[in-house]
C-alpha cells in the first residue's frame, strides 16, 4: 500500500529529445490511475521509470516518501502486466507458484493456498493443470496478471494488457481486471492509448502528449471541463470541434458567422482570439432554416448503425462534427445551433480561459 | 484528382475494373480457409468484407490481389481470367494493417517508389509524389526518414504510396486496426473522402461493423472462410442472414438470448427472460429461437410508448469519454448495453427498457434469421 510520487522527472533516451519532460505526479495510495495519450507521448517510459527498469535521466521517484530512484526493479514490490503476455512453459499453476518457490519462509500448504486463493479471483481453477502453451492470449494473461498477484505487490503496473487479445475475451478480461482492483486495492497505473480502457480501470488520469502530462484529473472533469484543446479533443468520441475566433464588442466573430455573448458572461479583459470548443454532441441541428442559426453545407454522414451518426458539416473556413440522429446528403444545407453555455474557451496556447 | 488509370505498354488507359470470383477455394496445410466462394464486386463499387478475426478475409485480398493463387475456381477482372497472373499484371493499389515502409528511404521516395519501378520521369514523379502527399497532410515531413515519424504519419505515407499508384482496384486489409483511436477517427473519413474522389473499384476487408457501414455500398460477409451474406450494406445490416451474421454486424456484438417457445392459454409466447414474456402467436415461429437485439437498442430510459423493462444485475460499467458500454447479467446470461452519453450507475441491479421492435427472431436449430418482430 504505496504512494508513488514522481519528482521532476525527466528522460532522454539519446541525449537530444526528451522522452518525458519535467513530470511531477503523485498516486495517492490505493488508487486507481491511467496515463492516456497517442502512442510516442512518453506514457510507457514513465512506467518503466515507475518500475525500475529504467533510471531516469533527472528527477526523483519516492514511494510513500522513501526515494527509490536507484532502487532495482525486485527491490521495490512492483508488479507489471505487459502487452504480450509473460508466461512460463509449465503447468497454470506452476506459473502462478513461481515467484513464491525463492520464498523459504512459506510453508508447501500456505503456498498452495495462496495459489488457490488467486486462481479464484481469476477464475483459473479449470486450467490449473494445464500447460500454457496451449492457452490463447486472453488465457495467457490471466495466468501472467495471476502470477504477478500472488506476489502481493505493493503497487500493480498494466502496459497496455488488452492490446493483444483476442477481441471477443476482451471484456471478460477487462470485468477480471476490474474485480481484481476492487478487491485488492494496490495502488495501480494503468498504461494505454485506449481512452475507454483508461477511462473504466482509472479513478484519476494523466492525459499525456509529446512527453508532458497535459491534464491530471477525475475522470468526469477530463470530460466536462478539459484542461486544455488537446484533452478537449482527445477524451471522447469524436473529438471536440475546435474553432479559432475573435472577441468583438458582444459577438465572438468566425469569419463566416458571429456568436452572440450572452450579456452575464464577461471574458477576461486581455482575450481577443479564442479557440471555441464544442462537443459533437453538445451541437444541435435542422434541415430547416431557423432564426439566427448558421447555414452549413454537409460534407459526409458517417452511418454507425444506431440512433445517431456523425455529420461532417462545413463552412468556408470551419469544418465540424455533429452527433446527429437527422442524416444528411452530401451538400445539402444544415442549420447549425451552438448553445452558449455549453461552449468551452481556449485561448491561442491551447489552455482554458475561465468567463465570469 | 485520385485519377484512376492502368497505365500499360502500350499507354491504354482503363478507369474501373470489375472482379468476380468464380467458387473459389484455397487451402493452407490442408484446411479449408476459403470456401467455394463467389462473388462479383461491380466496378466502381465500394465492398466491405465484414468478418471476424480468422474468417478468411486477408486471404480473399490476397487472392484478388494475385498474392495466393487459388486452388479451385477462377478470378475474372472485367470478364477476362487473371486467375494465373502474378501481382503485379493486375495493377492493384494495396493498402495493408502492418504496413511496411523502406526504412533507409525518406518519405518522399517511399512514396515514389512505385513510380520509380514504373520508370516515369523525375518531374512527373515529383509532381504525383508531391500532390498527394499534400492532400494527405504530409508535405512538411517529406524529408524525414519512417523512424523520425509518429505511427500516424507511417500510416499516412502508407496510404500515399499506395494511393500514387493510381489503380483501379484498391484493397484495403484493415487499415485502420493498428491505429490509435484518435487517429482512426480522422483517418476513416479522411481516406473515404480521398478514395471517394476517384472511381477505382475498393474493397475493403474490416472486422468493424462502423467501418464497414461508413465505407461500403456492398457487403460481402465472410465467416470462416464462407459466404453467410451479401448484398446491399443497410439491407443486411436490417435483415442479418443468420446469428453469425447478427452477432458481428453489430458493434458492439449483438445480444443473443436463447428463448423457448411455450403455450400458454393457447398463445405461442417467446419465453425470453423471467419478467420478458411475448406474445408471438401471429408470427408462427419453431420452438427454440434465439432473440437478437443490438446494444444500442437497450435503453436507460423509457424512449418510447410500448417499451418493456428487464432488470439485470450491473457487471462492468466501460466509460469512453462521451458514451459507454455497459455489460450486465440477465437470468445467467450476458447482455451489452451501449448509450451515446455517460452516466455513472451507483445501483448494481438496473432497469433498462426495450423495444420489442428491435428484436431479431432467429430458429436455434438452423441459426437463420426468421423475421424481426412485429406487433400482432
Amino acid at each position: 500500500m504505496v504512494e508513488v510520487r514522481l519528482e521532476n522527472l525527466t528522460h532522454s533516451y539519446d541525449g537530444k529529445t526528451n522522452a518525458v519532460e519535467n513530470i511531477s505526479l503523485t498516486f495517492q495510495d490505493k488508487t486507481a490511475n491511467g496515463l492516456l495519450g497517442p502512442s510516442g507521448c512518453g506514457k510507457t517510459t514513465l512506467l518503466s521509470i515507475i518500475a525500475g527498469l529504467l533510471k531516469p535521466t533527472r528527477g526523483r521517484v519516492y514511494f510513500d516518501g522513501r526515494d527509490v530512484t536507484e532502487l532495482p526493479p525486485e527491490k521495490r514490490n512492483v508488479a507489471i502486466v505487459f502487452q504480450f503476455p509473460v508466461v512460463y512453459a509449465m503447468s497454470v499453476f506452476d506459473n502462478l507458484k513461481f515467484p513464491l518457490d525463492a520464498n523459504t519462509k512459506m510453508s508447501k500448504d500456505e503456498k498452495r493456498k495462496k495459489v488457490l486463493e488467486i486462481a479464484d479471483l481469476l477464475d483459473l481453477k479449470p486450467i490449473l493443470g494445464q500447460t500454457t502453451t496451449r492457452l490463447g492470449p486472453a488465457d495467457k494473461q490471466r495466468v501472467a496478471l495471476g502470477r504477478s498477484l500472488v506476489r502481493e505487490p505493493s503497487i500493480f503496473l498494466f502496459d497496455e494488457p488488452l492490446s493483444s487479445i483476442e477481441p471477443d475475451k476482451k471484456s471478460f478480461l477487462k470485468t477480471k481486471i476490474k474485480e481484481v482492483q476492487k478487491r485488492l486495492w494496490q495502488t495501480t497505473v494503468y498504461v494505454t492509448h485506449d481512452q475507454t480502457e483508461a477511462l473504466t480501470f482509472a479513478d484519476n488520469v494523466a492525459v499525456m502528449n509529446r512527453g508532458k502530462v497535459i491534464q491530471f484529473d477525475k475522470v468526469e472533469k477530463l470530460y466536462k471541463k478539459p484542461n486544455s484543446d488537446f484533452v478537449g479533443y482527445f477524451i471522447g468520441f469524436p473529438g471536440m470541434n475546435i474553432l479559432n475566433g475573435c472577441l468583438k464588442g458582444d459577438e465572438i466573430n468566425l469569419d463566416d458567422f458571429v456568436i452572440k455573448i450572452p450579456e452575464n458572461v464577461k471574458f477576461p479583459e486581455h482575450v481577443t482570439e479564442v479557440k471555441i470548443g464544442v462537443r459533437p454532441e453538445d451541437i444541435k441541428v435542422s434541415g430547416e432554416k431557423r432564426r439566427d442559426w448558421i447555414p452549413f453545407k454537409c460534407d459526409v454522414f458517417e452511418n454507425l448503425g444506431k440512433d445517431f451518426g456523425i455529420l461532417h458539416l462545413t463552412t468556408e473556413h470551419h469544418r465540424i462534427k455533429v452527433k446527429s440522429k437527422l442524416s444528411f446528403s452530401r451538400g445539402s444545407d444544415v442549420w447549425v445551433h451552438f448553445p452558449f453555455q455549453r461552449l468551452h474557451f481556449f485561448d491561442q496556447k491551447g489552455r482554458r480561459i475561465t468567463t465570469f | 484528382m485520385l485519377e484512376l488509370t492502368i497505365y500499360t505498354k502500350n499507354g491504354i488507359k482503363h478507369y474501373m475494373t470489375k472482379i468476380e470470383l468464380e467458387n473459389v477455394t484455397k487451402f493452407f496445410g490442408g484446411k479449408k480457409v476459403i470456401d467455394n466462394v463467389s462473388i462479383s464486386v461491380e466496378s466502381g463499387d465500394r465492398t466491405a468484407i465484414l468478418g471476424p478475426d480468422k474468417a478468411g478475409k486477408s486471404t480473399l485480398l490476397s487472392l484478388i490481389a494475385g498474392i495466393e493463387k487459388p486452388d479451385g475456381g477462377r478470378i475474372y477482372f472485367d470478364g477476362k481470367d487473371v486467375t494465373r497472373y502474378p501481382p503485379q499484371k493486375r495493377n492493384i493499389g494495396m493498402l495493408v494493417q502492418t504496413f511496411a515502409l523502406y526504412p533507409n528511404l525518406n518519405v518522399y521516395e517511399n512514396i515514389a517508389s512505385p513510380l520509380r519501378a514504373r520508370g516515369l520521369t523525375t518531374e512527373e514523379i515529383d509532381r504525383e509524389v508531391k500532390e498527394q502527399a499534400k492532400s494527405l497532410g504530409i508535405d512538411d515531413i517529406l524529408h524525414h526518414y519512417p523512424y523520425e515519424i509518429s505511427g500516424g504519419e507511417c500510416q499516412r505515407v502508407a496510404t500515399a504510396r499506395a494511393l500514387v499508384k493510381k489503380a483501379a482496384v484498391y484493397l484495403l486489409d484493415e487499415p485502420f486496426t493498428n491505429l490509435d483511436y484518435k487517429l482512426k477517427e480522422s483517418m476513416r473519413v479522411e481516406l473515404k473522402r480521398i478514395l471517394d474522389k476517384g472511381k477505382g473499384t475498393i474493397i475493403l476487408a474490416t472486422p468493424d461493423p462502423e467501418e464497414a457501414l461508413i465505407f461500403a455500398k456492398t457487403l460481402v460477409f465472410l465467416y470462416d472462410g464462407k459466404v453467410l451474406q451479401k448484398g446491399p450494406i443497410e439491407e443486411c445490416y436490417s435483415k442479418p442472414a443468420s446469428i453469425s451474421v447478427g452477432k458481428y454486424f453489430s458493434k458492439p456484438m449483438m445480444n443473443l438470448i436463447e428463448a423457448p417457445l411455450v403455450q400458454k392459454n393457447k398463445r405461442s409466447v417467446l419465453n425470453i427472460s423471467d419478467e420478458l414474456q411475448l406474445d408471438v402467436t401471429h408470427l408462427n415461429l419453431p420452438e427454440e429461437c434465439v432473440v437478437g437485439l443490438r446494444p444500442h437498442n437497450l435503453y436507460l430510459v423509457k424512449e418510447r410508448e410500448g417499451m418493456l423493462t428487464i432488470s439485470p444485475t450491473l457487471e462492468l460499467q466501460e466509460n469512453a469519454g462521451s458514451e459507454m458500454i455497459v455489460r450486465m447479467k440477465l437470468d445467467g446470461s450476458s447482455l451489452t448495453m451501449y448509450t451515446p452519453f455517460v452516466k455513472r450507475l451507483k445501483e448494481k441491479s438496473l432497469r433498462i427498457f426495450v423495444d420489442p421492435c428491435d428484436f431479431y427472431i432467429f430458429s436455434k436449430k438452423t441459426g437463420k434469421f426468421i423475421t424481426k418482430y412485429q406487433r400482432g
